[in-house]
């Protein structure tokens, strides 16, 4: 090189390497420029920091509140058990996105339904209904069966699962096993190609299974409780009734000795009342005759006492009479019958009854009956028991005075014959109800009723190991129900 | 975009290929930042790709590669920036797991609003992680690279492959390391 051209190249060596030195010195004034940059925006994002951070906990904290919220009981009560779980996956897939699922029911450690959701296809059905041949399958599922309730568990590749790993064609397994009861489980099996998610995602899965799990169990206890309140409901209704006609059967039973007593009671000076009233006949047909011959029958007086003393006579008769029968139906409503009983139809009683007293009803009243098809069965006394139908009979056309329709319904129901009297007559109060069996309790008149008929009626029933019992409402009429166990030959 | 990529891939470019490189870069590129960088500033997306391109373009390497090769040099910068936040992390799988908050952190203190990619982890046993890859940007092969960094970092031989990709059309990256 000349000389000019060696100055040349070292004034532009030396211009390079000054070039070079500015150069650096600016590349390290940047550095220096953004370190203290940097050093300014790190103060300013720590000072933001816990805003930025809360601010981004309570946005992840409401995605999940959003999901658990579909979850809740509120949107799940109306569901059945098989819906609840298709609900619960189904929200679990949409929120887990690209995979499928299969719900499996066990009981008694064997599956019993399979109910696949595919939101990314997998053969689990085709696959799970070739179940029995395929006993790797089998065991799988026994595996399964065994997990941890309440919990995911996740499985990644085909170590664990591989069978049930190709049939969801997914690199991923997420299981859940939720224990219904003690012999009952619902398997939950999730393909999916990732669970890469961020821990509060996995851990809103957790809690979500958790939930579930107690909306189940509070739907089994619910359902248990439920059932349990009806049974006691029922128990304490019989109870209540059970309680009712022990007392009423004590008070009637009571009345019954209370009955037995005055009727014997009043037995003995009404015998010997009957019978002086007879020889009293006689010792005056004696003193008659008599006196007609002594008087001539001149004296008017003595003509009048004459006249009147056997119309007196009638009448303490007939007074005696009905003391008589109602010490007769005492005795009926206090003393068990001894009375033979005999194998025979009620609807024979019934009609027998009828017969005694359609003369009361052919006029005003329609006469409906509504008979059981069979005949019903029963062992008792057909006097009795007629005794007791024509004192209904009775009662009820009493109760509808211008007119009305006595139904009569016979049925057989839990080995007894049911027959149903229908009145649509006064019917009666509570009040009346409550003592209507009680004997000498009555509505009507003096003369036209003892107030014994019903109580009569009711020992009867019970005589036949039966039952009598009444329904009745104000104005619209009556419904005596009774009960008489068929004859069952033994 | 954080100023420090582009910062970082200026001097990976000057340290592999020359300063020259980095000035052809800047002068033929339509950049919307004129090659003007500052490590601390956010910048718009869509000088990147530009100047990969170009970059393979003028240097015939698959854009792919050069990504890999920048996350792995780059991984040094980063490492020099979270070393702050992961003082207690002395393996692989912990580090990247942490990774995610480290880049939140750097990116969001120069713009709380900045746009940061999504990582989220699983890792089904203690010899695999799984990282899903959520960003617009699409820049796996990068992550990839800053992983392999990582990998050299702590000494540990991996083996990286994507189950999924974005530039295959799925929805998201899947990048599993096995070790």
């Amino acid at each position: 090189l000349s000389d000019s051209n060696r100055d040349l190249a070292q004034s532009y060596e030396k211009k390079i390497s000054l070039l070079t030195n500015a150069l650096n010195r600016e590349r390290k004034a940047k550095l220096q420029l953004e370190t203290k940059l940097d050093e300014y925006n790190q103060k300013s994002y720590q000072a933001s920091q816990e805003l930025l951070e809360s601010y981004e906990s309570a946005r992840i904290r409401q995605i999940q509140l959003q999901f658990l919220t579909f979850l809740s009981s509120e949107h799940t009560e109306n569901k059945n058990l098989s819906q609840m779980s298709r609900y619960f996956i189904d929200n679990v897939i949409q929120l887990l996105g690209n995979c499928n699922a299969l719900i499996i029911s066990m009981h008694n450690n064997t599956p019993t339904s399979f109910d696949q959701i595919d939101a990314v296809n997998a053969n689990w059905k085709s696959n799970f209904e070739l179940l029995a041949t395929n006993k790797a399958l089998a065991n799988e599922i026994e595996l399964l069966n065994k997990l941890e309730s309440n919990s995911w568990h996740r499985y990644f590749g085909n170590k664990n699962y591989p069978q049930l790993y190709n049939i969801s064609n997914q690199n991923t397994l997420l299981c859940l096993v939720i224990s219904l009861n003690h012999t009952t489980k619902q398997i939950f099996v999730i393909g999916l190609n990732h669970f890469c998610y961020c821990e509060e995602f996995k851990q809103t899965l957790t809690i979500a299974a958790e939930q579930y799990s107690s909306i189940i169990n509070k739907r089994i206890t619910d359902v248990e409780l439920s059932h349990n309140y009806s049974k006691l409901k029922k128990t304490l209704q019989a109870l209540k009734s059970t309680q009712r006609k022990l007392s009423h059967n004590d008070k009637m039973a009571s009345l019954g000795q209370l009955a037995a007593g005055v009727a014997h009671e009043i037995n003995n000076p009404l015998s010997f009342i009957g019978s002086n009233l007879n020889t009293l006949k006689d010792y005056i047909d004696l003193y008659e005759a008599n006196l007609s011959l002594e008087t001539g029958g001149q004296d008017t007086s003595l003509e009048f006492a004459r006249n009147d003393v056997y119309e007196l006579l009638e009448s303490c008769s007939v007074g005696v009479n009905r003391v008589s029968d109602i010490v007769n139906s005492l005795k009926s409503f206090s003393k068990k019958e001894e009375n033979t009983f005999v194998i025979l139809d009620v609807h024979d009683v019934i009609q027998e009854s009828l017969k005694i007293v359609e003369n009361q009803f052919k006029y005003h009243h329609d006469v409906i009956q509504k008979l059981f098809t069979e005949p019903l069965i029963i062992k008792g006394n057909f006097g009795k028991l007629q005794q007791v139908f024509i004192n209904l009979f009775i009662n009820a056309v009493q109760a509808m005075p211008d007119s009305g329709t006595l139904t009569i319904v016979s049925s057989m129901a839990n080995h007894s014959a049911i027959i149903k009297i229908i009145d649509t007559g006064y019917g009666m109060s509570p009040k009346t109800l409550k003592k209507i069996f009680e004997p000498f309790y009555t509505t009507k008149n003096e003369s036209e009723g003892t107030g014994l008929g019903l109580s009569v009626s009711y020992a009867i029933v019970i005589n036949h190991n039966g039952q009598i019992n009444v329904n009745s409402e104000i104005d619209s009429g009556s419904e005596f129900t009774l009960t008489l166990p068929l004859y069952m030959e033994s | 975009m954080k100023g420090s990529i582009f910062v970082g891939f200026s001097q990976f470019i000057e340290k592999n290929y020359g300063l020259d490189v980095w000035q052809q870069l800047i002068d033929e590129c339509p950049l919307k930042e004129k090659g003007i960088y500052l490590s601390t500033e956010i910048y718009g997306e869509q000088d990147f790709p530009v100047l990969l391109c170009k970059l393979s373009n003028i240097i015939s390497k698959p854009v792919i590669e050069i990504e890999k090769s920048f996350g792995i040099e780059f991984f040094n910068t980063l490492i020099s920036l979270a070393k702050n936040h992961i003082e207690d992390v002395d393996d692989l799988f912990k580090f990247l797991r942490a990774v995610d908050s480290v880049i939140h952190i750097e990116v969001k203190k120069s713009d709380s609003h900045a746009y940061t990619p999504t990582l989220l982890y699983d890792q089904p046993n203690e010899n695999t992680l799984i990282i899903r890859y959520i960003s617009k940007r699409k820049m796996c092969f990068f992550a990839e690279g800053l992983i392999e960094g990582a990998a050299n970092y702590f000494h540990t031989p991996v083996n990286i492959f994507q189950t999924e990709c974005i530039h295959c059309g799925d929805q998201h990256c899947l990048i599993q390391i096995e070790t």
